[in-house]
């Protein structure tokens, strides 16, 4: 039996529009998690294969990792099951770890397939197959079994074997390139914001090969090659260049069609509002808060190709009425006013946001390890069949037992034979 | 997979990036869209950097909406309202906006479609009458917090991200119902925020303050993360793994038995000072024999592409992602079937 006291039971009533839908999930760190934790989120029932040897990095290592990333800042006993990044990403999904390098470890996966409807990896191309867990094998297995895939980059060209992350892969995508304060020095997003975005068109991809199959028959392997999918969302950007446009100079937060567009300080150390200006309404809405309405006329700024010319001016003014005022207050101000506006939040803004609260956005969960804390939720939202973030992150190997057993009706002779070979296992190994 | 859902008819009746992103994924996947637009069009179709062709919508729209069918509706027009409320009444999936409910009830069509709203802020919440934009989103969301550097003001990105974070949401969102209406026979009412959308990209800063009452800011990466100037183009390089190969690369042998560097938890606190090494010696190279180099060692490095870099790129090329067609210019798909089904 797995030592873990109080294994939790899975969920048994399931209402979002994905119950009954199986996935196995070989996926790690974030983007591929966060495929499978929409799914698990909409319903689906993921089974999440943890290696013991290469264990999710978002778990961190059985040593610890960033003190930031844990409760109280202390890693406890088991880092691994206290990790917020790894708790944050795997919600409402059971865990099971093997080895799949030892005997009867695979023999586990080909079980779980024959009742399965997907298996997802973000493993370099081609592992998957080395492992004997690509689409041929399990298709044999399951007709209708669908892989997904998550490489950094599609498979067929020149970089097909590129080890890409989610700050490299922006670089990549062509993303990185188009912001910077204007001194030629590119600058990344400070969160590896490829990675949601490939988890966002992973679930995409499933769901798209679910449809399919019910008017085939039979499953698919697809291919989600992160960068080319962020492309997509900067499609603008490329097919202008194609096409003999001006190529887009980063300039901080200015854009084309907006001035002023930036963001200017309040009270408070690192505090600021972000304050954009598209039309003449808003440029005049906006000088009659601040108590300039003699700017509306002004040369300098009458215009919206004047105010563009004159950005630097406008933040003189601008910044002198925001600083020493508070940035929520100024935003909701100028938004009563009909200036788009926003604080600039930060982490600590957002878990205290009691609009967020009240729209259900975020989960409070109870997570045996880590304790009870709150948790950020996704944008999915059904009326008659709604998904929800149900059930803190499982634990490493906590739901070994529930799935051999119980899933796939092995006897406990057969489970204790895998632990005993070490193709299961209870705990990371050090 | 391209027809997947084939024979699935879809009313488009946002006017708007997120919107139009997830119409556009259904059509890339058979679905016959149709936008209803206002008279004189959508606002979409003057976003975004201008075209090559002065006749043409911009090509942030015809990115969007390339493929789709346009009916326009004046709402001061009875005949006109009614005819567009009978496209909508036919159609298997209804998106729409605030805009939209000016001629059309979604209500009673959700019996039998999927009809999902698609706005900026939740209908009923503390953000009712906001605008949005943008920088407004991710502002919002925490993510332009953490962007840029602890000098200046924070950055928002680029683009229109928040905005196709939403379009995938809702495209989620969408399918999922229509997979679900396969057993049940019945649509339903969903909806996708770009305010909650945007806010789900934003890593775990809600879970990392509830943890331990931290945040992150825009003072150092939480992570081995460089950007580094090559002779003529600069270098992103994220050293998770690999820190032999990474010396290698850089040909600096020396940062191996520096005790600063010698193991993972060292070299994460004195990051910024291999970060100077690595610049220096950046500096001796041009970005894609460093790439090359870093990559042959499996090493995460990758040069910052301009919009040039990619329509030279040989693998975007081979993938078949940057298709021209009559001066015109389109990308290639959004995921793929590796097996034809």
């Amino acid at each position: 039996m797995s030592e873990l006291a109080g294994e939790s039971e899975p969920r048994s009533e399931v209402t979002g529009p994905l119950a009954g839908v199986q996935v196995i999930d070989f996926t790690s760190a974030w983007a591929g998690p966060m495929t499978t934790r929409s799914l698990a989120f909409l319903g689906a029932t993921v089974i999440k294969i943890e290696s013991p040897v290469t264990m999710d990095s978002w778990r961190g290592s059985v040593h610890g990792a960033a003190p930031d990333r844990f409760p109280d800042l202390v890693p406890g006993e088991r880092p691994y099951n206290r990790n917020s990044y790894f708790n944050t990403q795997n919600h409402d999904k059971l865990s099971v770890a093997l080895n799949l390098k030892m005997p009867g470890a695979a023999d586990v996966v080909y079980a779980l397939a024959e009742t399965s409807d997907v298996v997802i990896a973000n493993f370099s191309p081609g592992v998957l197959d080395r492992l004997g867990l690509g689409y041929d094998r399990l298709s044999a297995i399951n007709p209708r079994i669908i892989t997904v895939e998550m490489p950094a980059f599609g498979s067929g060209g020149p970089m097909t074997h590129h080890v890409g992350m989610g700050m490299t892969m922006e670089a990549a995508c062509g993303m990185t390139g188009l912001m910077g304060y204007g001194d030629g020095k590119p600058v990344p997003t400070g969160t590896a914001y490829m990675d949601p975005i490939g988890g966002l068109h992973g679930a995409a991809a499933v769901l798209t090969a679910l449809v399919d199959r019910e008017r085939t028959g039979v499953g698919q392997r697809i291919e989600v090659a992160q960068t080319e999918a962020a492309m997509h969302w900067i499609g603008d950007e490329l097919i202008a260049a194609a096409e003999g446009g001006e190529p887009w100079q980063a300039c901080g937060n200015r854009v084309r069609d907006a001035a002023p567009h930036d963001a200017y300080p309040c009270a408070g150390t690192d505090e600021w509002v972000a304050v954009a200006v598209f039309d003449d309404d808003q440029w005049r809405a906006l000088c009659a808060e601040i108590g300039r309405n003699g700017l509306v006329d002004d040369p300098r700024f009458a215009t919206s190709d004047a105010r563009w010319q004159n950005q630097d001016d406008l933040a003189d003014v601008i910044g002198a009425w925001t600083s020493g005022q508070d940035k929520s207050a100024v935003a909701q101000r100028l938004q009563r006013a009909g200036v788009p506006a926003a604080p600039v939040r930060n982490g600590a803004d957002i878990w205290g946001c009691p609009g967020l609260r009240e729209i259900g956005f975020l989960a409070t969960l109870d997570h045996p390890e880590a304790g009870t804390h709150d948790y950020p939720g996704l944008a999915y939202r059904l009326e008659r069949t709604p998904g929800a973030v149900r059930r803190a992150a499982p634990r490493f190997g906590e739901h070994n037992d529930h799935v051999l057993r119980e899933v796939l009706g092995f006897s406990a002779e057969r489970v204790e034979e895998l632990r005993a070979s070490g193709a299961v296992a209870d705990r990371p190994a050090s | 997979m391209r027809e997947a859902f084939s024979g699935i008819s879809v009313v488009d009746a946002t006017g708007s990036i997120a919107g139009n992103y997830c119409a556009k994924l259904l059509r890339l996947h058979g679905a016959d869209v149709t936008m209803v637009e206002p008279v004189g069009g959508s606002p979409v179709r003057q976003w975004g950097p201008p075209g090559g062709r002065a006749d043409d919508a911009s090509p942030l729209f015809r990115h969007l909406n390339a493929g789709k069918r346009s009916v326009s509706v004046d709402v001061a027009n009875d005949v006109s309202r009614r005819a567009a409320r009978r496209i909508a009444e036919a159609a298997d999936v209804v998106l729409h906006d605030e805009r939209a409910e000016a001629w059309l009830d979604p209500a009673p069509l959700a019996e039998r479609a999927v009809v999902c709203r698609i706005t900026d802020f939740p209908a009923v919440s503390r953000w009712e009458g906001w605008s949005g934009s943008e920088m407004i989103h991710q502002a919002l969301s925490g993510v332009m917090y953490v962007t840029g550097s602890p000098d200046h003001q924070p950055l928002y990105g680029v683009g229109h991200r928040a905005y196709f974070a939403a379009g995938v949401s809702a495209y989620i969102t969408v399918t999922s119902a229509l997979l679900e209406r396969r057993s049940s026979g019945r649509g339903q009412r969903a909806r996708t925020t770009v305010l909650e959308s945007s806010a789900a990209m934003a890593q775990n800063f809600v879970t990392q303050y509830a943890y331990n009452r931290t945040y992150s800011t825009r003072r150092r990466y939480p992570g081995m993360l460089s950007i580094l100037k090559c002779r003529d183009a600069w270098v992103i390089l994220f050293a998770l793994r690999h820190f032999d190969g990474l010396c290698e690369t850089f040909d600096v042998p020396e940062l191996l038995t520096d005790p600063r560097f010698v193991d993972p938890v060292v070299r994460g606190a004195n990051w910024h000072l291999a970060s100077d090494i690595l610049a220096a010696a950046a500096a001796r190279f041009d970005a894609d024999e460093l790439v090359d180099r870093g990559q042959r060692r499996k090493v995460s490095i990758e040069k910052v592409h301009s919009m040039a870099d990619l329509l030279r790129s040989e693998q975007l090329r081979a993938r078949g992602m940057v298709v021209q067609d009559d001066g015109r210019t389109s990308l290639g798909p959004v995921f793929r079937s590796v097996v034809a089904s």
